[in-house]
Formats: C-alpha cells, structure tokens, sequence
C-alpha cells in the first residue's frame, strides 16, 4: 500500500552524500591510503553496493561512515552529509507515522538533552559533530551490521538484554514493559521466535546469530544501515534467508542499505546500484541492470567473472592476475594498470577520473582511460574486454 | 558398494582402469561425554553413510553446507580419523589405515591440501623447509643438491616464480594465494596420485580463487591425479569436477555428472542449495521467480540427534510420512545419475 509512495520519494530524496572522502592509516611503515577521493549518494530506500577485493577499502568506507574510526587511522579530507528526514513532510505516509511514535520521545528529548539544534532539513556533516551528537545520531538514524555475529555479540548477556540495552540507552523514557514488547516485535520481524530472547549468544546457530543483530540494528528503526559482509561466515542457505528478510524488511519499513560484499554475483542479484573498489577509489559506479549486461572497467569485468557461474557453457575462465596492490605505495597513473590486461601507456601516467560515456545518458561512470576519447579512440566493447581476458586464461593455461 | 563404480563406467570410456581411491559406506561417530559407563554413548552422527570413488585425471566435487560431513570424509580417506564403519580401498584392496607402516605408503599415494592456508603452514620455517620435508620423508631427494632441484622445479609447477626468491620466504611473506600455491606444491612433492583438495580456495581472495582452480586442473590432466574437491560454493563445483555429490547432515543424497546435478537438481536439497546460491542471471528472468522456489528453511539439524529417516525431511517441503521412517535407498536415473530420494522411488527389494 506504501509502496507507490516511497518509491516515487526514492528517486528524489538524498540521504547520505559523501563528497571527495579520504582516510588514511598512519602506520610507521608509511602511510596507508586506505581510502581515496570517494565520492557517492545514497538516495532513500536505496541499496547501495560496495563491492571489492580485500583490502580494497570498503570497510574502511563503511568505519568512516559511521565515524567509527580510531587512530591510527585519519580522515585526511572530504565530508559525509546526511540529509535527516523533515518532520513536517507531509509526503510521507504510514512509515514516518510508524517511526515518530517510536521516535516521539527522541527527537524531544534528544534536543531537549544535548543542546544542539540539528536543523532537520539541512545536511549535517558527520564529521564535524561532537561525540555526544554522534552518540545521539548512531543507532537512531543510522545503524551497523558487522561482519560476524559472533563477535558482535557479547556472550555473557542475553540477546534480550542486549536489544533492551539499546532500548535503555537510547529511549530513557521507555518502560521496561514496553522494552520487552519492543524487543519481542523486533524478533518477530526478523524471524527469530520470541523466546529465544533469554538464550545467550552461544545458544543461537549461526544464522540467528545474524539476525538478532539486525534486529538489534532495526530497534530504533535508523534511516541507513550498513552492512559490512553480513552473510560471508554464513551457509549458502543461510545467507538466501537472511538476505531475503534483509529485502522484505526494507520494503516493510523503508530505510537505505549500503551492503558491503566481496561477492559481486551477490551484489547484482540484491543492490540498485553498485559501486566498485579499487585500492582505496571508486572505479566504476552503476545500476545493478547496467553492470551486469556491459561491465566497462576491465577490473570490473575480471570480477565479475572471477565466479563461475551456474548456468549456461562451461568456459575456461580466468581470474584476475596479479595481487592488489600495497596500498602505502600505490602505483601511479590507474592502480589497476599493472594487473589490466588492456593497459594502454597513458594509464601508468594519467589518473582516470570517473566519467560516462561520451553520447550517452546512463548513469553508468567508470574511471578509466579507455573509454576517453582523448586518449583512445575506439573504446572496447564487452566482446573486447572478454577476449582480452580469455587470452589471458589460456596463456596461463600454456604456462 | 560397486554400483557407483558400474554406473560411471558407462559415462566414461576411462574408467575402465577402475578407481584408484574409493570410500565404501563409510561412516563415522564421534562419541561426545564418554566419562558416564552405564549411560548409553551419546555421539555425533557425522557421516551416516558415505561411498565415493576417485579416478586418475578425474575431479570428484563434495558439495554440502557447513556441518554436512564433507571434511570428515576427506580425513577419514586421508587416514587421519578411522571410520566407525565401512571401509577404504587403495586400488581395489581395503586400505590398513591403522597400520603404521602401510600408512606410510598410503600416504605417499594420497595426499591433503588443506582449506587454511594462514594456519596451516608454519610461521617459523621458511618455503625450503616446507617442501624438503616431504622429499626427504619419502625419500625422493639423496642430496641437498637434488632437494633444491627438485623444490624449485615444484616451486615453477605451481606458477611461484622466479622460484629461486621464493625458496628463502617465510609464510608471512607471502599472500594468500601464495601460501595456497606452497601448500599445493607440499601435497604434490610426495609425488601423490590422489590429491583430497578441502575447501582449497574459501579463503582466498575472489580474484585469486580462479587462479589456485585452474592450477588445479592443469595439474589434474598434466599429471592425471585423482581430485577431491570439497566446497559449499556449487558453482565451482560445476566449473572444477566432471562429477558432483551432495552431501546432507552426513547423508549423500544425490550424485552424477557435475553439469546434469546441478542444471536439472532432483533432490530438494540440490534444488534448495542451488536456488539459494547467488547468481546474477536471476535479473533477466523475473526476481520473484527464485523467490518462489525457495520453501524450505532452517539449518542442519543436530547432528546429536538427528532426525529419522531422511535428515531432510523436517525442511523438506515434500516430505511424506514415510520420509521420516527410514532412509530411502538409491535411485538410478540413468546416465550415471542417482539420488536418495522417495520423490523418485525407492528400489529396495
């Protein structure tokens, strides 16, 4: 019944605009550059995929996000705008109404606290707040799934008095009545039977694990949840429920995803648009529908087909050569060029800036020299970059 | 026993030299709280009842979600458990994996590569160690002159080069797909013709794992090993091994050709591993398709106490009374293709 709505709202309204973000590791080995000019919008109700090798920097992304970061690690650039829904807009329906009965106490009593006037309908930058602010806006608008449940979760309390703990924190004036009758619904939505609030971490399988703490990420209903590899410890089974749950969840209550994934097959099947990295920069951006039917950064296409896949011919497939690069000496002009099987010579010396296509209108970008007219004049096609790669595999076959 | 033998005779002309490396209804408890003598044993069921069989320059792919029994397989035809029953035969005589002495043959034909490369080489020895090891365990290298030879003609088989660098590096030094490469290169150095390949790229990066898989197979046609490959990603399954089985809760429930398993799955639990398996194909045909198919849910089940009868019946969404009274017995459906399933009768008699 919301659906119409909120996806007409989807395509207007931007959440999450991080502009030319850098971070870097102060190591004593030498600085790592972990994150480089990262630029991207996250727009309501929309899944945005990050996908890459380890070490590409795509935690990282998702640490300064949530301002999580700690020394030695520096943002050295960039700001993160976050666009708070206005409380007056009239436009939104069932969800907000949903959410302000929950959130009543907060937005009151969250200013009323700290003092501080976030003005709803200006961006902050989530870099210039005071812990206290932070501490406010985490988990209420903006909430993190990590990596494995195991270790997210503290195994001498139950995962009923860790739903509740965050209820406690963040919603003062709840009843410890209404705590529980919250913590309940939140297991029924994630589909986990409410009894099993009073087991401890241990008790729970892998996969309940998981959704306990998604639904802990959900109990203040946040406006963006990030997820860093949600379902990487998980069963191939497993990881079908819960990123079926994490989708119907979404359409349910309408908070944006940015889904961190090394699984690029994964990524196409679940996210509208999907960001590739690249140690430490965005090389290609695009919709889920564009990137699957005509890759166009060769890093891209090798990742892409770095899985074989279930269906049609079996072919020789080639892997990507080479190893990602050491990211406190990153090679110059592309990063990519010395594992690129299509390097032209311009690419060890100029840096590719994402663009689009020339002629075209899609909102696919790619940050590599081959498709500029200015420096070659016939980009390749998807046929090209595939036998480029097949070559590849066969030479390696020989070798 | 030999039924898996006979039907996959048909497929291929090659086996008629018969399997180098077969597992017969192999099965295997691990007792749990044995402290309590009068209380009846309480065990985990692992593998209820496993037969596989291994050919020279053939890949056999074991595919199964965590907790299915798959690993233990492959140790117990690795000679590091012993089953509780059914037994291993080393070119069609029962392998004596108790024997000290035997296993020392066995093992110099039959040959582990392990899922963890981070763990499972060790951090104070340097690449030279790791390999002379093996050639002079097995008395493959007289001298230092040929060990050094022969580590680094093994160190170019496994594309390490240039070698001569490699030799002196610890595993610290090197990536994760390196540390896979020198693991590969210990398993080969024994001269093995069974190579029982655990999970052997799970922990490698996404672009290096089509790398380790294609050394893998060159090796297995160079140099015609027999290839056990274990993984719960079935697509690689269908891209690595001519053949598949599937493994649930330490039952195998289907078998046959890699490309007719996984295109025309006839157990529910093949069709549930491969309906839940990511693939981005799914975007051209409608996205509420794959939904639709996917029924059952919930995980392994204990393995304490498992379910009667046909583990999977309690997630089965086909399940029958009879399910959960015994186990079905093997259906042949023809073209080297069998499953445990009453869906497709139940031949015993």
């Amino acid at each position: 019944m919301m659906g119409m709505n909120v996806s007409a709202n989807i395509q207007t309204d931007t959440l999450l605009d991080v502009k030319n973000l850098c971070v870097d590791y102060l190591a004593s080995s030498g600085t790592v550059h972990a994150v480089t000019d990262v630029n991207f919008t996250l727009k309501r109700g929309e899944i945005l995929g990050l996908a890459g090798e380890s070490g590409s920097g795509k935690s990282t992304l998702a640490y300064a996000i949530t301002c999580l970061l700690r020394p030695p690690a520096l943002i050295s650039g960039g700001e993160i705008l976050y666009y708070p829904r206005s409380s007056e807009d009239g436009r939104d329906n069932s969800r907000i109404k949903m959410t302000h009965l929950s959130k009543g106490g907060k937005s009151k009593q969250a200013k009323g606290a700290s003092e501080h006037s976030i003005e709803e309908t200006k961006p902050i930058n989530l870099l210039q707040l005071s812990p206290a602010q932070l501490r406010d806006l985490r988990w209420n608008d903006l909430a993190i799934v990590f990596q494995s449940a195991m270790n997210a979760l503290n195994p001498v309390m139950t995962v009923g008095a860790q739903i509740m703990d965050v209820l406690r924190t963040h919603r003062p004036d709840m009843g410890s009545d209404a705590r529980k009758q919250r913590a309940k619904e939140l297991f029924q939505l994630v589909g986990i039977a409410p009894d099993r609030l009073r087991s401890y971490p241990h008790e729970l399988s892998g996969g309940m694990r998981q959704r306990a703490i998604i639904a802990i990420a959900l109990a203040l209903s946040p406006e963006i949840l990030i997820m860093d590899e949600p379902t990487t410890a998980l069963d191939v089974v497993v990881q079908r429920e819960i990123l079926t749950e994490i989708m119907r969840l979404r359409e349910q209550l309408g908070f944006s995803v940015i889904f961190i994934t090394h699984d690029l097959s994964l990524l196409l099947e679940l996210a509208d648009y999907v960001a590739i990295m690249y140690a430490g920069r965005i090389v290609e951006k695009a919709s889920q529908g564009d990137l699957y039917a005509h890759p166009r950064h060769p890093y891209s296409y090798g990742l892409l087909n770095s899985f074989p896949s279930l269906h049609g011919p079996r072919r020789k497939m080639a892997g990507i050569p080479g190893s990602p690069p050491d990211l406190r000496m990153v090679p110059p002009g592309c990063a990519f060029h010395v594992r690129c099987p299509l390097a032209i010579d311009v690419c060890h010396k100029v840096l590719p800036t994402l663009l689009p296509m020339k002629g075209e209108k899609s909102e696919q970008l790619v940050a590599c020299h081959l498709y500029d007219t200015l420096y070659n004049e016939k980009p390749p096609t998807a046929l090209d970059l595939a036998r480029k790669y097949e070559a590849l595999a066969e030479e390696s076959n020989a070798g | 026993m030999n039924d898996i033998a006979v039907q996959l005779n048909k497929a291929n002309s090659e086996y008629h030299q018969g399997p180098i490396l077969e597992g017969v209804h192999l099965q295997k408890k691990f007792p749990i709280g044995s402290l309590k003598l009068s209380a009846t044993q309480r065990a985990v069921h692992a593998v209820e009842d496993a037969s596989l069989a291994l050919y020279p320059g053939r890949a056999l792919a074991l595919v199964g979600e965590s907790g299915s029994g798959k690993t233990t397989v492959a140790r117990i035809l690795a000679g590091l458990y012993s089953p509780t029953s059914g037994m291993v035969r080393f070119r069609g005589e029962p392998a004596k994996l108790t024997d000290k002495k035997y296993l020392q043959t066995y093992r110099r034909n039959v040959q582990l590569v392990l899922q963890d490369p981070f763990s499972s080489l060790n951090p104070v020895h340097d690449v030279r160690y790791h390999l002379a090891r093996p050639l002079r365990i097995f008395n493959h290298a007289q001298n230092r002159k040929q060990e050094t030879e022969q580590i680094l003609s093994l160190l170019n088989r496994v594309n390490l080069s240039p070698a001569e660098q490699f030799i002196q590096k610890y595993p610290h030094q090197l990536s994760g797909g390196q540390r896979q490469r020198v693991s590969i290169a210990r398993a080969l150095a024994v001269q093995p013709e069974v190579l029982l390949a655990d999970e052997p790229v799970s922990m490698l990066d996404v672009s290096i794992r089509l790398d380790i898989l294609n050394l893998l197979l060159r090796l297995k046609d160079e140099e015609r090993l027999a290839l056990l490959f274990i993984t719960h990603d079935i697509a690689s399954a269908r891209y690595f091994a001519e053949d598949t089985l599937v493994m649930y809760a330490g039952q195998m429930v289907e078998g046959g050709p890699s490309d007719e398993v996984i295109q025309r799955p006839k157990h529910p639990y093949t069709q549930l591993l491969i309906s839940a398996a990511p693939n981005p194909d799914n975007l051209h045909a409608q996205n509420d398709k794959e939904v639709t198919t996917f029924t059952a849910r919930g995980e392994i089940p204990s393995l304490i106490q498992p379910p009667s009868g046909c583990r999977f019946h309690p997630r089965c969404p086909h399940a029958m009374p009879v399910c959960s009274q015994r186990f079905p017995a093997r259906t042949d459906l023809g073209g080297g293709r069998w499953t445990n399933c009453f869906l497709f009768g139940d031949d015993e008699n």
